[in-house]
């Protein structure tokens, strides 16, 4: 049992990183997409109109990205929560799992906040030319950022124990690009399109150290449901 | 299935979370000030609205600014270093103000005018000091029914010598020179003081018209327009004090064509942070109470503020 829990929870992990893997792919083209749409206030009737097919398809993409990143965020907490389960597993993989519910809840619960601050300061003001509470804003990044870095941990931790090298790879830089997320995002465009490249180009590390680590257990019988060691 | 190792030891991880971690959060407090870049990734041309009347808002004024003059000089220097923003129209509607404020904003369009391509785009009022300061620009255009004009400086002097009088009270002023007290509300005026006022006034104005000068060199009827009466728009195109009556469109695209940027370059208005709350009510604690005097505000000011407030503002000095 105790390998079938393992075998599914990396299964779901590793599903979960092909899917960030795509919604980063997903934010990306957006990002291009947006930044050449080039609607800037006070965007008339006439420039949306024209516009009109471009912004329902990044419409449609932001639609597709958040679902994505749903199932990807779903797939997570059942995998981790497998392999919490799972004796091989230790108790690391059951806050892991705690974490990747709890963090990102609380920050856009909190960033809601700020978005509901930031809504009645541009229907005041008309825009909003400065970021609203700083301070606050850093904090609610920095809790939603803590998710990564704490699965980024646990991924490192596997990798160390059983040893996939694509595995090692993408923890390290999944590790990497958390903290360039955080320290871009003062940036605009430019340096969000490389967060999410390094973003892609790790989940993808990590999918394919996860599917060698997968193929260990099921030559140990672990994909077999009942498989023993 | 065996274990290459035991992997990470509880400690390490601690360890190796928290100052993850902290790095983030660190990053994420600094990064924002550490990194500056500019804030639009196209050239664009910028509108900047200075609306309402210059002063700065760290006067005791009673001229009540909505937004102090700094704001609008922050604005201005942002647009100057900004290498994106590669034209600037500056929206008016403004009154005028003090004379200190409107020259602080004069010497910044100056400063503007020699990296950006800059226009002045008036919709309400572009009167005395407001005029002085968008002088600089390349082109002044207004909507139909602006007024622009009243070139000039003025100053509102209050005296309560003969209502102090009759409720029988007496002030006591000690002072080092005969002119020390010139211009207190509580002695009456003497020829001497009027003089000295004169000649403060025609020196102000004397460096205004010289800018008016400078700047509008195909100005008709200068007597007339130099004894500070507004105007309407289409008679201040006539007299050379405007480009042209237009829209805000118009200015833009024209904006756009002399900095040579296609017709679809992006807008974007460039607005002071509105101030919070608390900021707003203490602000409004120190004006009514601040040790304030507008009988030494020298105005480039039209319409003149209303005799209400002044001598108000003079009763809540305490």
């Amino acid at each position: 049992m105790a390998v079938k829990d393992f075998y599914k929870g990396i299964t779901k992990i590793r599903k979960a990183f092909l899917m960030q893997m795509f919604s980063y792919l997903i934010s990306l083209i957006t990002l291009l997409s947006l930044a050449n749409l080039r609607l800037t206030p006070p965007a008339n009737l006439e420039d949306i109109t024209s516009k009109l097919p471009y912004i329902a398809a990044i419409g449609l993409a932001l639609l597709t990205l958040f679902i994505v990143a749903l199932i990807s965020w779903i797939y997570k907490i059942m995998g981790w929560g497998d392999l919490c389960k799972s004796s091989l597993g230790r108790k690391f993989y059951c806050i892991v799992r705690i974490c990747i519910i709890a963090l990102p809840i609380i920050s856009f619960a909190l960033a809601i906040i700020i978005g509901v601050e930031a809504t009645f300061k541009a229907l005041i003001q008309g825009t909003v030319t400065q970021m609203v509470y700083p301070g606050f804003t850093s904090l609610v990044n920095t809790i939603f950022y803590s998710t990564f870095i704490i699965e980024g941990i646990a991924l490192l931790d596997l990798y160390l124990k059983y040893g996939p090298a694509y595995l090692g790879m993408g923890s390290i830089l999944y590790l990497i690009f958390t903290i360039i997320g955080v320290f871009l995002q003062g940036f605009r465009l430019h340096a969000t399109l490389i967060a999410n490249s390094i973003g892609c180009i790790s989940a993808l590390l990590i999918f394919l150290g996860l599917t060698t680590l997968r193929s260990k257990v099921i030559s140990l019988g672990g994909g077999n449901h009942g498989g023993k060691i | 299935m065996e274990a290459k190792s035991k992997g990470l030891s509880s400690r390490s991880i601690a360890l190796l979370a928290s100052g993850l971690i902290g790095a983030a959060l660190l990053a994420s407090l600094v990064a924002p000030s550490l990194i500056k870049l500019p804030p639009f990734a196209h050239p664009c041309v910028a509108v900047i609205k200075i609306e309402g009347v210059l002063a700065s808002s760290q006067d005791y004024t009673f001229l009540t600014p909505q937004v102090g003059v700094e704001e609008y000089i922050k604005l201005l220097d942002k647009a100057r270093e900004d290498p994106h923003i590669k034209a600037v129209v500056l929206y008016v509607n403004s009154p005028g103000g003090t004379i200190w404020a409107s020259e602080d904003l004069y010497f910044k369009v100056i400063e503007l005018c020699k990296s950006k391509v800059t226009l002045a785009y008036v919709d309400g009022y572009c009167t005395s000091g407001a005029y002085m300061a968008i002088l600089p620009v390349k082109k002044i255009l207004t909507s139909n029914s602006s007024i622009i004009g009243s070139i000039g400086v003025c100053m509102v002097l209050v005296n309560f010598n003969g209502l102090l009088g009759k409720i029988g009270v007496k002030v006591l002023t000690f002072k080092s020179g005969r002119l020390k007290d010139i211009g207190s509300p509580f002695r009456n005026i003497t020829d001497e003081d009027r003089r000295i006022y004169e000649d403060l006034i025609k020196g102000l104005f004397r460096v205004f018209k010289e800018r008016v000068l400078k700047y509008r060199t195909n100005l008709v009827n200068k007597s007339e327009i130099f004894e500070g009466r507004p105007y309407t728009a289409y008679e201040a195109r006539r007299l050379g004090l405007i480009d042209g009556v237009t829209t805000l469109n118009y200015a833009i695209n024209l904006a756009k064509k002399m900095a040579g940027l296609p017709s679809n370059t992006p807008v974007e208005y460039l607005k002071p942070a509105r101030k919070g709350l608390l900021s707003t009510i203490l602000r409004s604690y120190i004006r009514l109470t601040g040790n304030y005097a507008p009988n030494i505000e020298i105005l480039a000011l039209w319409p003149p503020p209303s005799p209400t407030f002044t001598i108000l503002e003079l009763l809540t000095k305490g």
